[in-house]
């Protein structure tokens, strides 16, 4: 198997596309924080006047105006506004029940009782709490950007991500805007309506394509209908939708009518994606972005707004307790980029452990220094300093065990299995730290996670050196090899939706779950397993188990395909050094002797023909070498070509008959053969390898036969090559197709060789689209087989 | 001692070595050359003929350069030979290796007739 290049490249129109997207995202950024800038250095009115039967009064006042600062209340009337009568100011406002604050720079209004109070925005600060209310929510939106463009930046091709950018973007310009629009720059409050009208639907757009299972949905044009409703809002906004400066109230209904039905379709998606999801790993992601709602929202209502309705006072000022919004663009955002979703139960559970750990130093900590203090009249600096080190030190000895000790106790209590589990995961990650043998790992890894859960199978493939993966480890029922094969397909045909903690049941019956094994960013593995011999389902606690076992397996395999690779490293270097030099040994020699001596004619001629075939040999060597380092880099460019069979077999048998005079070459090819559909060098290649390898292996020469047939049902034609040689054990069987390998018996003695051959063969026929098998009986002989795709022209079956 | 009486035995399974080296010590006075393709082979030659100096390849199938080397070292027979081992492996660890097992030089391929010559000399004038 072939792996394609995957560096970081990008082609010039992307990049050009992703420069753009970034200077719109600092753009819209920078627009944001200057209306953040404006409206922290502004003061502002903060009073919506309305008219009704008794005339102009005072309808609403904001929290933290000027009007409200000034004692202004709701139900009063104003007398002057901006230094006019409050009559001829609001004449041109008649056709309207609801002005806004921000057009009123001065006010005098007359309270129940007939005492005036005036406000003035000249010269005026604003209040505290509009400045921190600003602050904290420019900090809001700042996290919101920065969610945005790191999940962004990680998953460029995921729409949801863009969405995310997008959602943070439309709330930063809503918000900003509408605050300075209070304060008088009209011209932001577009901006606001922009955001505003957008965002909900953009929320929507982004819990629809959030979910891998909605992948197809994410290109599907129809899908962007469902911001019709905003763009004809938009359209229509500034052409009926404000009067005088001051939004016309019906059409500011239907605009909030708008907001409210994209909420409410975003609320609806999410719990449909929740309650209807396929996949594992949708579920995970709304529970993630519904306690990350949670824990922006229930701190507001229980800390500000329940307190407000209930005793008309603040336990905490919601200008504060509103930072908690940030929960909400952070666990959308993990919800996008995580591809191991914490179970949010234990996330509590450790929230309760680390709480009750605080909680206990805090109490021991604050005892000791209060008992120190308590101890001396007066604390000098000397004893400050010594008391402030022992603390620490306490603070440093408990940390540990009492974590370690409150933890066990947590699990103990609530959580018997996960205890359990625990203990299984520690004592793999122990076993496996003193295992160094890939295989040995494997092995132990497979081994308890299926006699953990009892499955009825389990099976390791392990990223080679080539890219591709192979089975290294199989138990149950996976041991039988048409179902790892059936492995090796489904992981060449993979993709999110069945990894884990997904279900792989619904691609192949017989497996439960497949696993990638990822450490750091490098996949090394893949742990798949069957369902449970009871056919019971797995539980949360069976997932929490794979995925500590995942998480030491990937560890402990990536060190030892480290170890392994080095020792390719280590055999290629050797082997190459080694191989080149017995060639080069004769050009060197030769040609020394050539200029020190004066030979005969005949001799000179041999010593020449000696220099120029060990020259050839040292030119296939490096070519191999050359093969396998393209291979192993995944660097190959496999052409597709229509080629006649029989031209390439007569080609490679000419070169072959060159290199022996001791075998007879039969060649037994159907007539009427088709063309085959592949890369005509590299076919030359694979069948010179297999030739070579015939000649090489029936040291005694024989026949060598040649042989070609179509099959095609299955379109494609296989070729053999059949030699009377020594034949191939079934231990050398399975590894003949890796590097270096070579049949060690006293019959080979002599016959030289780099050992990969064969391996380029088996590469370049799988990346062609082919395959390559033998069949061997001890000293009878060998025939390797491959199969490549035949060529079908318009019109032929 | 005359250079005549110089035996050389070459322990050697690439036949293209082996054939460079005949051509080599073939017009060369002074010499007997012994050849060999496998280890075993070669240390009855060296009992039988007791060969002054021996150029000795490490890679040998079944029995390799260095085991043959220690053999001929430990037996008081044939302990006086000088030995040359002949390596692809040009790691300090193989020259050390190669002195462990009590080679008393090692040249590493490719080698030019003038160095193997050089060294074939100096080992055999230090006897």
């Amino acid at each position: 198997m072939i792996r394609s290049n995957r560096s970081g490249w990008m082609p010039a129109g992307n990049r050009r596309l992703r420069t753009l997207q970034m200077f719109l995202f600092f753009s819209v950024v920078a627009v944001s924080c200057v209306f953040f800038t404006l409206s922290v250095s502004k003061p502002y009115m903060g009073i919506w006047l309305g008219e009704d039967d008794s005339g102009w009064t005072v309808k609403f006042i904001e929290r933290n105006g000027l009007a409200n600062q000034a004692g202004i209340k709701k139900g009063e009337g104003p007398v002057e506004i901006n230094g006019q009568p409050a009559e001829a100011f609001l004449e041109k406002y008649a056709k309207s029940d609801l002005i806004v604050g921000r057009v009123v720079r001065d006010i005098t209004i007359i309270d129940a009782q007939g005492r005036l109070k005036s406000v003035n925005l000249e010269d005026k600060s604003p209040t505290w709490k509009a400045v921190i209310e600003v602050t904290n929510w420019f900090i809001v939106c700042l996290i919101f950007w920065a969610t945005g463009l790191y999940v962004f930046l990680k998953k460029p091709n995921n729409t949801a991500a863009f969405l995310l950018c997008l959602c943070g973007l439309s709330l930063g310009l809503a918000l900003s805007g509408n605050m300075v629009g209070e304060r008088g720059i009209t011209i932001a409050t577009w901006f606001e309506v922009v955001g505003t009208t957008m965002f909900p639907w953009l929320l929507l757009h982004f819990f629809l394509v959030l979910p891998d299972e909605r992948e197809s949905l994410r290109d599907r044009p129809l899908v962007y209908l469902l911001y019709l409703p905003a763009i004809v809002t938009l359209i229509l906004s500034p052409v009926i939708g404000v009067e005088n400066g001051q939004p016309v109230q019906w059409f500011r209904t239907i605009r909030l009518l708008g907001y409210g039905a994209g909420f409410l379709g975003t609320v609806g998606v999410a719990i449909f994606n929740y309650f209807r999801a396929v996949s594992f790993r949708t579920r995970q992601q709304m529970k993630i972005v519904l306690f990350s709602a949670l824990a922006a929202l229930i701190p507001v209502t229980v800390l500000s707004i329940v307190p407000e309705a209930i005793w008309r006072q603040t336990i905490l000022p919601v200008e504060l307790s509103l930072l908690t919004y940030a929960f909400i663009p952070m666990g959308m955002g993990y919800a996008v980029v995580t591809t191991k979703l914490m179970d949010i139960d234990v996330i509590i559970r450790r929230g309760i452990v680390y709480g009750l750990i605080t909680l206990v130093m805090a109490v021991i900590l604050a005892t000791a220094i209060f008992l120190s203090v308590q101890a001396r009249e007066s604390v000098g600096l000397p004893e400050e300093i010594a008391l402030a080190l022992v603390s620490g030190a306490v603070a440093a000895v408990l940390f540990g065990p009492a974590r370690k000790g409150i933890e066990t106790l947590v699990d103990r209590l609530f959580y018997k299995d996960r205890y359990d589990y625990r203990q299984i995961i520690q004592s793999l990650s122990t076993s496996l730290k003193i295992l160094e043998n890939l295989t040995d790992i494997s092995r132990l890894i497979v081994g308890t996670t299926v006699n953990t859960l009892n499955l009825t199978g389990g099976c390791l493939l392990v990223k080679a050196q080539s890219g591709s993966v192979e089975v290294n480890t199989n138990q149950g029922i996976f041991t039988d090899s048409s179902k790892q094969k059936e492995l090796l397909n489904v992981a060449s045909r993979r993709n999110s939706l069945i990894e884990f903690p997904n279900s792989a049941s619904t691609i192949c019956s017989d497996l439960a779950f497949f696993i990638p094994l990822v450490a750091g960013e490098r996949e090394v593995g893949i742990l798949c397993l069957s369902p449970k011999c009871s056919r019971q389902d797995f539980s949360s606690n069976d997932i929490y188990l794979l995925q500590g076992i995942a998480s030491v397996a990937a560890i402990a395999l990536h060190n030892a395909i480290l170890i392994r690779d080095a020792s390719i490293r280590d055999t290629f270097v050797s082997v190459a050094s080694h191989e080149l030099r017995t060639p080069l040994t004769s050009v060197v020699g030769y040609t020394d002797l050539l200029l020190r001596r004066d030979p005969p004619d005949a001799t000179r001629k041999l010593w020449l023909k000696n220099i120029f075939n060990n020259s050839q040999k040292l030119s296939a060597i490096v070519d191999d070498l050359l093969n396998v380092s393209r291979i192993q880099s995944g660097k190959v460019n496999i052409k597709s070509e229509i080629v006649s069979l029989p031209d390439v077999v007569n080609e490679s048998l000419f070169l072959a008959r060159e290199n022996t005079d001791k075998h007879e070459f039969v060649v037994d090819m159907e007539l009427n053969l088709p063309d085959v559909l592949t890369d005509r060098d590299k076919l030359g290649q694979v069948l010179g390898n297999l030739l070579d390898n015939a000649i090489k292996y029936s040291p005694n020469g024989g026949r060598v036969t040649l042989s070609a047939h179509n099959e095609p049902k299955e379109h494609r034609i296989v070729v053999s090559i059949a030699d009377e040689g020594i034949g191939i054990g079934e231990a050398d069987k399975d590894l003949l197709f890796t590097t270096f390998h070579r049949i060690q018996r006293p019959e080979t003695k002599g016959v030289r060789g780099t050992g990969l051959g064969l391996y380029v063969a088996k590469e370049w026929t799988e990346a062609m689209g082919g395959k390559i098998w033998l069949e061997s009986e001890l000293n009878k002989g060998s025939t390797f087989f491959i199969s490549i795709p035949a060529y079908h022209s318009k019109g032929t079956d | 001692m005359t250079k005549k009486s110089k035996k050389i035995l070459v322990v050697e399974d690439e036949d293209d070595i082996v054939e460079l080296l005949y051509a080599i010590f073939d017009d060369l006075d002074g010499y007997k050359t012994l050849y060999s393709r496998d280890a075993e082979k070669a240390l009855s030659i060296a009992r039988a003929d007791n060969p002054d100096i021996i150029v000795l390849d490490i890679h040998l199938p079944k029995l390799n350069g260095y085991e043959l080397c220690k053999s001929i070292k430990s037996d008081t027979a044939m302990s006086h030979t000088k030995i040359i081992m002949l390596s692809g492996m040009t790691q300090n660890s193989d020259r050390l290796r190669a002195q462990e097992a009590g080679a008393d030089d090692y040249i590493t391929k490719p080698f030019t007739s003038a160095a193997l010559v050089e060294k074939i000399d100096t080992l055999l004038k230090s006897d």
